[in-house]
């Protein structure tokens, strides 16, 4: 179990981390998320002890490693680590690499040990060969076996599929994925593609500017987002204006809306309505009408940019069986399921 | 690097930096000579020999400035844009006189020249006596050259073919690429390559003082012997140091410059000559290497050949022995040393370590002449300090325990030829992600086990790499050495430089041949980096060997 407390980090007087707090039970996969410079790979080597918190504290499984005056060497914490960049050992083979956290164990069982990760990760009789023998998705299996030999505690990875093609990354991920939850292995992701933090965890984390802004689960992520950075930037939807028209109402070009508000908004207060590609629906007795400015093929289904007659452009997401052309009008409805809404932001 | 021992890490830190010092305390000393008021005999020298001494080594810089260039700069474009009979051999083969230091290229062309000399009876010409400036710079340019000829043949390869395709579209003739295009882009090479042959050319001792021609580095040390004056010589030697600042300063923006220039787009096709254009060509370019080295080679050779059973004499045997060990402790010192302080700065790079490593590579600008003056007053204060304080003790003094032992020319070497580490296992750790770190730390070792098991085995090239170079260069080194070096104790360049002094040329001619042979495994390994890097094995072990040689062009000789 992996907990932080109050974490924050500046370098150079520069914050770089700002009261992050976040709990991951055992077995659970966690994802960190968000754009570069979020601070997201800082909170992974902090976590790893390869950094030092300028406040608060860091614990697994109850013992405080990091803060509270207690420092645990990165070397003792037992927290395994896979790189961007895979950092296989060049000199040595397949085996040697795996085997390199075993070296206080006795030979024998080392040995076994590394026959059984070679097993775990589908790359049998291997062990001989050089990292730069193996293709890219061979190389990264082997980083995961060489970070999980030693039984860690919790196992970090920082970015660890970007390196490879689209097509291998979904596979590698989800073998991962399949890895990690046989062996029951508490982990902790770092990455900047939703789909995989929705398709990895079980808990995903959305960084901004050092910030965790929300720690939930994928779904709720999605589909109640906390926070506007959060809304905007998960799941290409857009934030359409509107205004409070009474209680749990939203006025909008869309129409009026009924749904949970924030707190200490009143009528005529401006607000944003979170609208995502899923929640518009082209039917043709829908009650608005719209004009298709753009559609994008993405195989089952069509992207639609759709404009509204007072200009607002919204995404809408179809079965691409339904072939609308470009220029021409369309109605739609909404199908939400439920309301989320900000004060609307000045910026 | 981990708060818990930060206490540890700082104190680890300033143990660096004071070693660091420690090690610049020559330089520190020479340039610090000039807070203790100008020398009682600084107005006499003013007024006397330091216009000649001025006079002469700006001639002799502008000389071999001007002769490495055409020769560099020529043969560079003519190996990387012509193709003619020989070139892949000449492609290598023009580095070779790299391998002779000035001083015994000068005795032996003296030699070669002399009346009773083999050129001479050969051929029934007057032959002009090179004792002299212009002599001088005929024999640096001759094995000089080769730096502006590395530097600039690099840039060449490396350009792009799109800069001379364009100029083609906008009708410009080859002379007319080579000035407008060519040679522009490739200036910030040529200028770093230039840089390091004036301050070869200034730090000089061997050649001008066997060829008598009075320079900076020779008046040191006629003012410290003969004179007597150790103060005026060191301040002498503070003006030549600020000569070689700026000369490393022009060194190092060029080379950031260079960088820049780099292109992406692939390199222009070469040429191919005709049949007879192209021998002419080879033929030309052929002569640096034989009047650089081939010819020398052949005398030297010619003189020690009569002479072989002075191989197994006991006095070559000391003297081997001598230059062996020098060479042998230096080049494990100055490794050791450079691993240190670039490993800790890789471990914590915080200011003082920076700092440390950047003090360690400040050396090969110092002339071993300016370097003898600094460790003479270091070491003779440090056996003060020493004797002073056992004989207040009660105890017997051990004498002149530093200055007065190997010790001494150890030191000087390990400080002048310390870049050499620093900048090959530097470029050696950066080409290793920083990531290899992390996974063995996270993996349970700690530093220590980091360095044995990752880190060294990573480095193994560029480890051999710089010993070796360190190596070779503390061979040849003459001042220091002709300095430092204990009483009724040789090595052999200086038992060379004394034989030719004396006019025994032909006695000198062993010692020397052994010096120029050692010289040539350095230049073997430049020749590797010529090659195109990509193929072969791959991994950082290959990657920190190129960059190694990449860097050690700049390595002092």
């Amino acid at each position: 179990m992996l907990t932080l407390d109050d974490l924050s980090l500046s370098f150079h007087h520069q914050p770089v981390l700002e009261a992050v707090s976040l709990t991951l039970e055992e077995g659970h996969i966690g994802c960190l998320i968000g754009p570069s410079g979020c601070g997201k790979t800082s909170l992974l080597r902090l976590i790893a002890g390869f950094l030092s918190p300028s406040r608060g504290r860091v614990a697994l499984h109850g013992d405080t490693v990091a803060g509270d005056g207690h420092w645990v060497a990165p070397e003792a914490r037992r927290v395994g680590m896979v790189f961007q960049d895979i950092a296989l050992f060049p000199h040595l083979d397949v085996a040697a690499n795996i085997a390199f956290g075993l070296h206080q164990w006795p030979a024998a069982q080392r040995q076994r040990r590394v026959r059984e990760l070679l097993a775990l990760v589908g790359l049998p009789g291997l062990g001989r060969r050089y990292p730069h023998q193996l293709s890219g998705g061979q190389q990264q299996r082997i980083a995961l076996a060489r970070a999980l030999a030693p039984r860690p505690r919790l196992l970090l990875l920082d970015e660890p599929f970007s390196a490879l093609d689209a097509e291998l990354r979904e596979q590698i991920s989800r073998d991962v994925r399949h890895i990690l939850r046989r062996e029951g292995i508490t982990a902790l992701f770092v990455t900047h593609d939703q789909n995989e933090a929705f398709a990895l965890a079980d808990l995903v984390g959305v960084m901004h500017d050092g910030h965790l802004l929300q720690w939930d689960t994928p779904y709720r992520v999605y589909h109640r987002p906390e926070h506007r950075f959060v809304a905007d930037f998960i799941g290409g939807g857009v934030l359409i204006p509107g205004r409070v028209s009474g209680p749990r109402r939203v006025e909008t070009a869309l129409g009026d809306l009924g749904g949970e508000l924030p707190d200490g908004t009143s009528p005529g207060d401006a607000v944003e309505v979170l609208l995502r590609p899923d929640d518009l629906v082209i039917d043709d007795a829908g009650p608005r009408r719209a004009r298709v400015v753009e559609r994008v093929f993405r195989g089952a289904r069509m992207l639609y940019t759709l404009e509204l007659d007072n200009g607002q452009r919204l995404p809408c997401l179809a079965p691409s069986h339904h072939a609308h052309e470009e220029g021409t009008g369309v109605t739609v409805r909404l199908d939400l399921e439920h309301l989320v809404v900000f004060t609307a932001d000045r910026g | 690097m981990p708060p818990g021992s930060s206490r540890r890490a700082r104190a680890r830190s300033w143990l660096l930096l004071s070693l660091a010092l420690a090690l610049a305390a020559p330089v520190l000393v020479v340039a610090g000579s000039w807070l203790a008021g100008a020398s009682p005999n600084w107005a006499h020298l003013r007024a006397t020999v330091l216009p000649d001494y001025a006079r002469l080594s700006l001639l002799l810089a502008a000389g071999t400035g001007l002769g490495t260039l055409v020769i560099g700069v020529g043969a560079a474009w003519a190996v990387a844009r012509l193709r003619f009979p020989g070139h892949g051999v000449l492609e290598w083969a023009l580095l070779l006189p790299l391998a002779c230091p000035a001083y015994l290229i000068a005795y032996t062309w003296t030699g070669l020249l002399a009346s009773e000399g083999a050129l001479q009876r050969a051929l029934s010409l007057p032959l002009p006596d090179i004792r002299g400036p212009t002599g001088a710079v005929a024999m640096f340019t001759l094995v000089l050259y080769p730096y502006v000829y590395l530097m600039a043949r690099a840039a060449f390869v490396g350009q792009a073919a799109l800069a001379q395709e364009v100029a083609r579209t906008l009708g410009a003739g080859p002379c007319r690429r080579f000035f407008r295009v060519a040679l522009p882009l490739a200036r910030p090479a040529i200028v770093a390559g230039l840089a390091l042959v004036l301050m070869e050319t200034l730090a000089d001792y061997g050649t001008v003082a066997y060829f008598g021609v009075p320079t900076l580095s020779t008046g040191i040390y006629r003012t410290w012997f003969g004179l007597g004056d150790r103060l005026a010589a060191a301040q002498l030697a503070g003006v030549l140091l600020l000569a070689m600042v700026a000369l490393l300063w022009v060194e190092r923006r060029a080379r950031q410059q260079r960088r820049i220039a780099g292109a992406e787009s692939p390199p222009a096709p070469p040429r191919v000559l005709s049949r007879g254009r192209g021998l002419l060509l080879a033929t030309l370019l052929w002569l640096p290497v034989v009047f650089g080295f081939l010819l020398p080679v052949i005398q030297l050779a010619a003189w020690s050949l009569p002479r072989w059973r002075g191989l197994l004499a006991p006095e070559f045997l000391r003297l081997l022995g001598t230059s062996l060990l020098i060479a042998a402790c230096t080049a494990a010192a100055a490794t050791a040393l450079g691993l240190l302080l670039v490993w800790a700065r890789r471990l914590h790079a915080d200011r003082p370590r920076r700092l440390a490593a950047r003090l360690a590579g400040f050396g090969y600008a110092v002339p071993g002449t300016v370097l003898a003056v600094g460790v003479v007053i270091v070491l003779a204060g440090l056996d003060r300090g020493l004797n002073g304080a056992l004989a207040a003790v009660g105890l017997p003094r051990p004498g002149l325990l530093f200055s007065g032992t190997l010790f001494a020319v150890i030191f000087a070497c390990t400080v002048r030829f310390l870049t050499i580490p620093v900048q090959g296992l530097d470029a050696g750790l950066q080409a290793l992600s920083p990531n290899l770190d992390s996974a063995a730390r996270s993996l349970g070792r700690r530093p220590p086990g980091l360095l044995r098991h990752v880190h060294l085995p990573l480095l193994r090239v560029p480890l051999a790499t710089s010993a070796l170079l360190v190596f070779v260069d503390t061979l040849k080194e003459l001042p220091a050495a002709l300095v430092l070096r204990p009483f009724n104790t040789n090595t052999l360049a200086v038992r060379a430089f004394e034989l030719a002094s004396d006019e025994r040329l032909a006695d000198a001619a062993l010692p020397a041949l052994a010096i120029l042979l050692a010289g040539v495994a350095p230049v073997l390994l430049l020749t590797r980096s010529m090659r195109p890097a990509g193929h072969g094995a791959p991994g950082g072990a290959r990657l920190s060997m190129e960059s190694h040689a990449e860097e050690s062009h700049a390595d002092p000789r």
